[in-house]
């Protein structure tokens, strides 16, 4: 059954190419050459899109990328989020005194290694409802009575997981909704949305390393050979509270994975998360600064440029 | 008053013991807290007042900043002023949408900001809340027609959907309309307004021009 | 940005913050009377926004691009896929007297072999070409991220993303500006003695097609989106790279070269630009006794607020490349009002000639940083 209201091409089936083994340029994997407890760089940008209440853009630093071959596995994230509201409730909603929070979170059609259509699937629902529920926990609903209020995360490229891979899965998903939760809170921010803290999100990870297996912070999946665990975490720095767990792979809270124990990963996320916050922080208040600074314009032009590196 | 430095949500602004938390903060473990970005704002106590002699922490919504042109207006309250355009007009009730809150000739509004009227909280004004007197004498069509703007206060924050509002007030009136030929209309008195061009009367519960 | 003009408000108790909401027309009007006359942006009326390109940014695509033209940012990915010439329905060679064959012979010259020979005179393609009649080329804008207040995220394809896709792809019909031979996957079955002696065909045959898929996320919505999708269509498929591709007899598929040194980027027709305009005519209310006789005025690039303002819109789509220093009108539309006449549309060419000049400045700026 096909969408009418789209183009949807050929009537046949048609197929992602299939490449011949690459000759010469084997798809090298590519080894992690930060600390085990640096961060990728985060791009952070609020504003970009003028007629929503508040937006930001997000992309992390990308890995360096292979010109001579077509397959590219040096895939990073790029979010975008808008917010709109606090808005009347919709008409079929019932009262409420509180702000009534909904997320959500699309894929672009070419976010993926292969072209996924434009049908909602499990994957956009399930980080929509983990992303929604985290943010539930840092905004102060009270504030605003009888309203609501739409966060909508658009996935412009998501991080490869395996060579062949056509769904993000694993840790790229993990790590995609540590960039929905960052780039939602900053949106938020921009919005003016009475919150409780600048909530981040942060991932830690448990990888086999040469001799025994190493802690690392924010693990990009294709610097790995293996990832033994993975832990997310949606933090308040301030409260020091956790309003978001999501965990992969097996840790142990007695230490199985030769003496890192769940809790260490914990940790690591939540230091990730820190790190994370910091930037988010300092994006706001440069943003801050800029429009207090300036002269009288109107939203029209003190649009800056969302720059998507190459 | 005094100007401190930009915050964001979460950083410590101060304390319950010396301070009052005031709008834009909020409270956890007796810590006032900002609660959105901004500058905060310390408002020595009002002397005036009974009660507490604390002055209080607030991070004012950007109102007059040009950054207000893109954030969340304020919601609507009980007494706030607001500006409505008419979008139905029954025997018992009026429906409009509530465009501009506590409206105040600082403000910038962004031309991005799109005004269609299922995106505007809804307001109704019952028959009985449109003037002051001779409530009962109240004849619908002749004090709002549909694409009016009036000014008007809130008085209840309403049922499930829509704030009440009321009209009630030499001040409160229609301040914008047009004319059945198509022209705009200027007060000619407290009920009746008179098309520019053509100086054709209608009747209209008018806002006193302030 | 001039201030709020003071004058606006019929009644010093609204204040003239709340006379974009009261109403767009008004402040329009009352910007564009004055002389000369300046939008709410500080734009003449003939004006366009600047436009920012940057291509090859996303690394699943085939070719890539963000469009930012004001308060519109489109991103735009293009995808190519194979469709082997079996999964075409009744699939037939349009060539007069080539009857249906499932791997049709193609009779053709050298020009499939390489791309330095590509002529500009080629033969037009028309109705018949392969693009159109089997959807080779399919570009879909996405209006629901939430771009706008009012295109909230997860929606259907409102009627004006679907338009939208419907008049870029007529678009890419009409101006031809894919050719179909650069979507052709050719087999060659090797030529041997004995085959020729027993008659077996050893033509070139035609295996599969490329397919592309344009697929444009609106980011932010700002006006102009027509336009903006459009250019960030081009710009994606200039960027675009066909794997080397080839039919393997013994796995009977289509196989790839994964090297980029292999690859080869589409060679477009022409570089049609599309200007899209609106009518401003201001309502009676707002003219009150100022005493003109039904003023208007033609607004090139409208951004959202003049979008909304404007009942009559139209679109010059033109090509000034065409080197006889003479441009190309490829499409011509408007409706929703009868202001605008023949001498107007005149007008208006040069000022999307001067448009297209402005794309092409920035196109070879992005192209060549890429």
């Amino acid at each position: 059954m096909s969408d009418r209201r789209r183009l949807n091409g050929p009537a046949g089936t048609t197929s992602p190419p299939v490449f011949t083994p690459s000759t010469g340029s084997a798809i090298s994997p590519q080894y992690r050459s930060r600390k085990p407890n640096e961060l990728r760089k985060i791009f952070l940008q609020t504003g970009v899109v003028p007629s929503a209440t508040g937006s930001a853009y997000l992309e992390l630093e990308s890995p360096p990328r292979s010109r001579s071959t077509v397959l590219n596995t040096s895939s990073t994230i790029k979010l975008s989020c808008s917010v709109h509201g606090p808005k009347p409730l919709p008409r079929t909603a019932s009262f409420s005194p509180n702000l009534q929070l909904s997320a959500s979170v699309k894929f672009a059609p070419f976010a993926t290694r292969n072209r996924q259509g434009y049908v909602r699937d499990s994957t956009e629902r399930d980080i929509g409802m983990h992303l929604e529920n985290a943010l539930k926990g840092v905004i102060i609903p009270d504030r605003w009575p009888k309203s609501a209020i739409d966060i909508a995360v658009t996935v412009l490229e998501g991080e490869d997981d395996q060579i062949d891979g056509d769904r993000i899965v694993g840790v790229g998903l993990v790590n995609m909704l540590a960039g929905c939760i960052n780039v939602s809170m900053a949106a938020l921010a921009d919005a003016r949305v009475d919150c409780l803290d600048l909530l981040a999100a942060g991932v830690g990870a448990i990888v086999a390393g040469p001799e025994k297996p190493l802690r690392i912070l924010d693990p990009a999946s294709i610097e790995h050979e293996a990832i033994l665990a993975s832990c997310l975490v949606g933090y308040l720095p301030s409260r020091d509270e956790l309003v978001e767990v999501w965990t992969n792979g097996s840790s142990s809270t007695q230490g199985a994975n030769a003496g890192i124990s769940f809790d260490e990963m914990l940790d690591s996320a939540v230091a990730a998360a820190r790190g994370a916050q910091t930037v988010i922080k300092e994006v706001l208040v440069e943003a801050l600064t800029k429009t207090k600074g300036g002269t009288k314009k109107l939203s029209h032009d003190h649009m800056n440029d969302v720059e998507m590196k190459t | 008053m005094a100007t401190s430095a930009l915050v964001v949500p979460g950083q410590v602004l101060g304390n319950l013991s010396t301070h009052r938390a005031g709008p834009g903060t909020h409270v956890y473990e007796n810590n006032i807290l900002a609660s959105i970005i901004g500058r905060s704002i310390v408002t020595p106590a009002d002397k005036g007042q009974s009660g507490s002699s604390k002055a209080v922490i607030s991070v004012p919504r950007p109102g007059t900043s040009p950054s207000a042109t893109k954030t969340a207006n304020a919601l609507p309250a009980v007494g706030s002023t607001v500006l409505c355009r008419i979008t139905r007009v029954q025997q018992r009730q009026i429906t409009a949408s509530i465009l501009v809150v506590d409206p105040s000739p600082q403000d910038v509004t962004s031309y991005t900001r799109i005004t269609d009227d299922d995106l505007q909280f809804q307001a109704v004004l019952r028959r009985e809340d449109i003037r002051t007197h001779e409530k009962d004498k109240v004849v619908m069509n002749d004090m709002y027609r549909v694409g009016d703007i009036i000014r008007a206060v809130v008085i209840s924050l309403g049922d499930e959907r829509n704030y009440y509002i009321s009209t009630a007030g030499n001040e409160f009136g229609v301040v914008v309309a047009t004319s059945d030929a198509g022209n705009a209309m200027v007060p000619a008195s407290w009920r009746e307004m008179k098309d520019v061009v053509t100086g054709q009367g209608e009747s209209r519960k008018v806002a006193k021009p302030s | 940005m001039p201030s709020i003009i003071s004058p606006l408000s019929p009644d010093p108790s609204v204040p003239a913050s709340a006379m974009p909401l009261i109403s767009p027309n008004a402040l329009l009007y009352a910007h564009l009377k004055q002389s000369p006359p300046r939008r709410p942006s500080s734009r003449t009326p003939s004006e366009p926004r600047p436009i920012q390109l940057n291509v090859g940014s996303l690394a699943h695509c085939n070719g890539s691009s963000l469009v930012k033209i004001g308060a519109t940012t489109i991103v735009c990915g293009v995808r190519a896929e194979i469709l082997p010439v079996t999964e075409i329905p009744s699939f037939r060679i349009t060539k007069a007297g080539a009857s249906y064959t499932p791997t049709a012979p193609v009779v053709r010259d050298t020009r499939y072999q390489g791309d330095t020979e590509k002529d500009n005179k080629e033969e037009d393609e028309g109705e018949y070409s392969p693009i159109s009649l089997y959807n080779l080329v399919v570009p879909n804008i996405e209006l629901a991220t939430g771009c706008s207040p009012r295109h909230p995220a997860n929606a259907a394809p409102s009627t004006e993303a679907q338009s939208i896709s419907q008049r870029l792809l007529s678009l890419l019909h009409t101006s031809q500006l894919v050719r179909s031979s650069d979507l052709e996957i050719i087999y060659t079955p090797p030529a041997q003695a004995e085959d020729l002696e027993l008659g077996i065909d050893t033509d070139p045959q035609l295996k599969a097609y490329w397919t592309l898929y344009v697929d444009m996320m609106c980011i932010s919505h700002g006006g102009s989106v027509f336009d903006a999708a459009w250019l960030a269509l081009y710009a994606a498929l200039k960027d675009t790279i066909i794997p080397k591709s080839w039919w393997d007899a013994d796995l009977e598929q289509v196989l790839c070269s994964a090297e980029v040194a292999d690859a080869r980027k589409l060679s477009l027709r022409g570089i049609p630009v599309p200007s899209s305009f609106g009518v401003f005519v201001p309502e009676k209310r707002v003219l009150g006794q100022d005493g003109h006789q039904d003023p208007y005025w033609v607004l090139m690039d409208t951004d959202g607020f003049e979008e909304e303002a404007c009942a009559e819109t139209g679109c010059i789509t033109v090509d000034a490349g065409g080197g006889k220093g003479s441009s190309l009108i490829l499409r011509i539309e408007k409706n929703g009002g009868s202001n605008v006449g023949v001498e107007e549309m005149v007008n208006m060419v040069t000022l999307a000639e001067r448009r297209w000049q402005q794309w092409k400045t920035v196109l070879d700026a992005a192209l060549s940083n890429s």
